[in-house]
């Protein structure tokens, strides 16, 4: 709406022989309706609850660390007990590396652009 | 190295107690590492077995969980490399398979050795080979590093970026077939000599665990790719590895999720950092971060040596000589470490630094 409004000004101005005015007011509005940078910054609230399932993960296998540790020994009785601490591994890597990626963007530690 | 028939068989033996010292210890070495990691393609894994066993963890213990934070690091650090376009995927799975051959002949040399000579037989092979290859590799490494560095602040911009090692210049022009070519890195060659370099590449990591010291430098000086492209490709063939040794000891039920989740705590910040970071150098810095710390842990490792041939009755040491040298080698690795991620962050300071300003020149000229 706004960019129709800015549109019908200048022309406006152009109709009226100030063809300096009408460029300026289509400077001006073209800079204040041009699309932001399409640089995907994650919101602090996801970085928090990031942050939590990232503590709390590492939290409760500390809590019950006598259970953990039974099953990952148990890799070596066969079946598919060695798959454990693997799948574990894998969910955390998931959730601690999407924390870490956010919280660096969020501070502006990211990769150079080129 | 730890190896099959060292594994405890009783739990009590495997799990340590943890409180919030060895967790500290944990999680900033593995920072440190993944910092390492994220930007020369290896590290950390050398410094995280010896200090985890120095904290009271069994041998088999300390290498599987190193083995099992390592693979999910290196995925993370490559997915990331992959973004910025560094990685030749091609390449690194051509090198796993070649490497995947080289940590099987590895592991029975390991074996043979082992039952010949004991174990103070096969910790002297550890520590000799660990020394003559650091020093070997890491100094030619060094001195290309001042080359490049000299070179690109002569002519100024990326000029080393363009200029491929002689060796690789050579074996290129040879049609051996098959004939691979490999887009990202920008080389064709016969696989007859990317098969020796992935064969030494497994061979390495089976006998000191850090396989990386011959795979950066070897892709870079006989295939022919850039230092940047090189570290980044050596990620996915840590990943291959990593992922099948830690199915190995994970059937042993050797991996302990704490320890290995501590450290990936530290290292997925890490090896994203490391991976950020070489956005922000030249290719000749990489070789340098590399080089230092190759060489500074081949001297840690010559300290390590009279302990061996002591317990080989090859020599004669008073027990607290051989005492300070083994604790002097485990914080020269330490140290070697600390250098390198001190390196690497006064580069993405720096860089990070320059860029901004270079910015901010160009918004006030508009």
């Amino acid at each position: 709406m706004q960019g129709i409004q800015t549109d019908m000004a200048a022309i406006a101005f152009a109709e009226a022989g100030e063809h300096d005015t009408a460029r300026q007011i289509m400077q001006e509005g073209s800079r204040k309706t041009a699309p932001a940078p399409a640089a995907h910054k994650p919101s602090i609230v996801t970085i928090i609850f990031q942050g939590i399932l990232s503590f709390g993960f590492i939290w409760a296998v500390l809590k019950y660390q006598d259970i953990i540790n039974t099953l990952d020994f148990k890799g070596q009785s066969g079946g598919v007990y060695f798959l454990f601490p693997l799948v574990m591994v894998a969910i955390y890597t998931y959730i601690h590396a999407n924390f870490a990626h956010g919280l660096y963007d969020y501070f502006g530690i990211t990769a150079k652009k080129k | 190295m730890a190896d099959v028939s060292s594994i405890p068989t009783d739990i009590n033996q495997v799990f340590i107690t943890l409180d919030a010292a060895k967790i500290g210890f944990l999680f900033i070495v593995g920072f440190i590492g993944g910092l390492v990691s994220g930007f020369i393609g290896s590290g950390g894994a050398f410094v995280l077995t010896p200090g985890m066993m120095s904290m009271g963890v069994p041998a088999a213990v300390a290498v599987a969980s190193n083995m099992c934070h390592k693979f999910p690091k290196a995925i993370v650090g490559a997915y990331r490399r992959l973004k910025y376009g560094q990685v030749d995927l091609k390449l690194g799975l051509v090198m796993a398979t070649t490497a995947g051959i080289g940590v099987l002949i590895g592991i029975k040399i390991q074996e043979f050795i082992k039952h010949t000579w004991g174990e103070a037989g096969s910790n002297l092979y550890v520590s000799v080979a660990f020394f003559v290859v650091l020093l070997v590799v890491g100094g030619y490494v060094f001195v290309d590093a001042q080359k490049a560095k000299k070179k690109a602040l002569q002519s100024g911009a990326d000029a080393e970026k363009k200029v491929m090692a002689p060796l690789a210049q050579k074996l290129a022009k040879i049609n051996l077939p098959p004939m691979i070519t490999f887009k990202t890195a920008g080389i064709r060659m016969s696989f007859w000599f990317i098969a020796p370099v992935g064969f030494l590449t497994g061979l390495l990591a089976a006998t000191i665990a850090v396989g990386g010291f011959i795979g950066v430098p070897g892709m870079i000086y006989v295939l022919g790719a850039s230092a940047l492209v090189a570290s980044a490709t050596e990620l996915v063939v840590a990943s291959v590895m990593g992922f099948t040794g830690s199915i190995k000891w994970a059937m042993l039920g050797m991996v302990d999720l704490r320890l290995t989740l501590i450290i990936l705590m530290g290292s997925l910040f890490g090896v994203q950092l490391g991976a950020i970071g070489t956005t922000y150098v030249k290719d000749y810095m990489v070789k340098f971060v590399m080089s230092t710390i190759m060489l500074i842990v081949a001297v840690s490792r010559l300290l390590a040596i009279p302990e061996y041939l002591v317990a080989l009755k090859l020599m004669e040491l008073p027990a607290d000589t051989i005492k300070v040298l083994k604790t002097g080698s485990f914080i020269l690795m330490c140290i070697a470490l600390a250098v390198g991620a001190f390196i690497i962050m006064s580069a993405i300071i720096k860089g990070m630094v320059q860029e901004r300003q270079a910015k901010a020149a160009l918004a006030h000229r508009v």
